[in-house]
């Protein structure tokens, strides 16, 4: 695959800024939404390959975006992340389709290694070998 | 109708003597305790509690009476519905209480939730910072120590909001066997990194136990990583879930140092933490849970011969029956 391409999906500037500058720093091509109707827009636009989308976002939430995603884009591998680790959230997350979730404050080198097996399994998929589940899940971090 | 009206006053003792010579004894007994008093015509009853506590408890007070005649026009008695003032007062206050602390709880919750939004940004640059650093800079190490004061933090935040979920007893049918495997599941990328095998077994038929998911998870959590933290040369972990008379059994045992004497009597205590980044909140936690759904949690250890925590829960088949 060429250079995977990250949706940030965060209405917190610092904590989008700072996601945005950790994953372009290794490799990743980027771009980031501060709310949910933002990040539809540039989904179509910018066709990402993993989106990554912070649960409590003004507008439309997280599963909401999820549940677009699925439906418009399945393509896109999900990995949803909020400081809240219920494990009601968690399981929802994986029944209605993420890939992962992530609980914050995680540590960057898990994201890393994270999207580093999903953008693995992605290609397989997209070079005919494997089949991109859309039951693939990646599980948590607990933080 | 103030209180003073039902102030026990001349006024009152008089009311009942008419009253016990207006009804018969019979009549009378229904409602001996409290003395009854009906002011003639009006239907009007006072009921006072037979505390004779003039400046404390509220009187109870008579909501609904009605004379009993008969066709002779002779009245027989009067019935009465009253209700005990102060336990309506208690009542309406435990409500508004309940209606406050829910919205405390979940104002905390919505409060740590965002807290860690800002512990985030700052750990991520932090460590962004830390990766700009030439490896023998020794700024490298108070990023380092920065980045672990925050993640203490956020753990004191992860407690604070477990405390106050701990009060709340509500719960599901949970298959501990099941469960645990899917948590320990979480943990293998940790086990891998510490050299650490993880030995899981189960008895056949376990019952479910009535418990929050979420609470019961973060007990196993906080257990799984004291045995982790107590084995930094790596070695086995041992966990098994059996039924015994109506109860689920669950063991972890690590191979570490073990808890030491004098500590032993701590180990449950809030804010007592023998981890450089602990916050001595984890096993305090779990305690409480596991106490509030009915179940114990112990362990055994010996210096040199790590530790055994056991859990024990009622099965739900027990609690209901």
């Amino acid at each position: 695959m060429e250079r995977c391409k990250v949706m940030v999906v965060d209405d917190q500037l610092w904590v989008r800024t700072m996601l945005l500058e950790a994953l372009s720093s290794s490799g990743y091509l980027t771009f980031g939404a501060a709310d949910g109707r933002e990040a539809l827009h540039m989904m179509h636009e910018e066709k990402p390959d993993i989106a990554l989308i912070d649960m409590t976002i003004p507008g439309i939430d997280g599963f909401t975006l999820l549940a677009h995603l699925k439906d418009e884009k399945p393509e896109v591998a999900t990995i949803l992340m909020s400081g809240n680790s219920d494990i009601n959230y968690i399981n929802r997350a994986r029944k209605e389709g993420a890939c992962g979730y992530l609980v914050k404050p995680f540590d960057m080198e898990e994201l890393k290694s994270l999207l580093a097996r999903i953008s693995t399994t992605l290609d397989t998929a997209a070079r005919g070998e494997g089949i991109w589940a859309t039951e693939y899940w990646e599980g948590q971090m607990i933080s | 109708m103030g209180d003073g009206v039902l102030g026990r006053s001349n006024d009152f003792v008089n009311y009942v003597r008419a009253y016990e010579e207006t009804f018969t004894d019979s009549v009378y007994s229904i409602s001996e305790d409290p003395p009854i008093l009906i002011k003639e015509g009006k239907h009007l009853v006072f009921i006072e509690s037979k505390d004779d506590n003039d400046d404390g408890g509220k009187p109870l007070v008579f909501d609904v009476t009605a004379a009993v005649v008969e066709r002779s026009g002779c009245q027989l008695g009067a019935i009465i519905m009253y209700e005990d003032k102060n336990e309506r007062e208690d009542v309406r206050n435990n409500i508004s209480r309940l209606k406050n602390l829910t919205a405390v709880g979940e104002l905390a919750a919505s409060a740590i939730h965002e807290i860690k939004n800002p512990i985030f940004s700052i750990r991520g640059f932090l460590r962004l910072l830390e990766n700009s650093l030439m490896q023998d800079d020794k700024r490298r190490e108070y990023t380092k120590i920065m980045i672990a004061e925050l993640d203490r933090l956020s753990k004191l935040a992860d407690d604070f909001l477990m405390i106050a979920k701990s009060q709340e007893k509500k719960g599901e049918n949970v298959f501990i066997h099941t469960f645990l495997e899917e948590i320990l599941k979480l943990f293998n990328p940790r086990f891998d990194v510490k050299g650490i095998t993880c030995h899981f077994q189960a008895d056949d038929d376990i019952a479910p136990v009535f418990i929050d998911a979420d609470q019961l998870k973060q007990v196993f959590i906080n257990i799984m990583q004291n045995a982790l933290d107590a084995m930094s040369q790596g070695g086995n972990i041992y966990v098994s879930v059996s039924s015994k008379e109506n109860n689920v059994i669950t063991e972890i045992r690590d191979e570490g140092p073990g808890i030491k004497k004098e500590d032993k009597g701590n180990v449950f205590k809030p804010f007592f933490t023998t981890k450089e980044n602990g916050t001595g909140l984890g096993l305090y936690i779990s305690k409480r849970i596991i106490s509030n759904y009915g179940g114990t949690i112990d362990f055994e250890s010996e210096e040199g011969c790590g530790t055994k925590f056991i859990i024990k829960l009622p099965t739900s088949r027990n609690i209901t029956e």
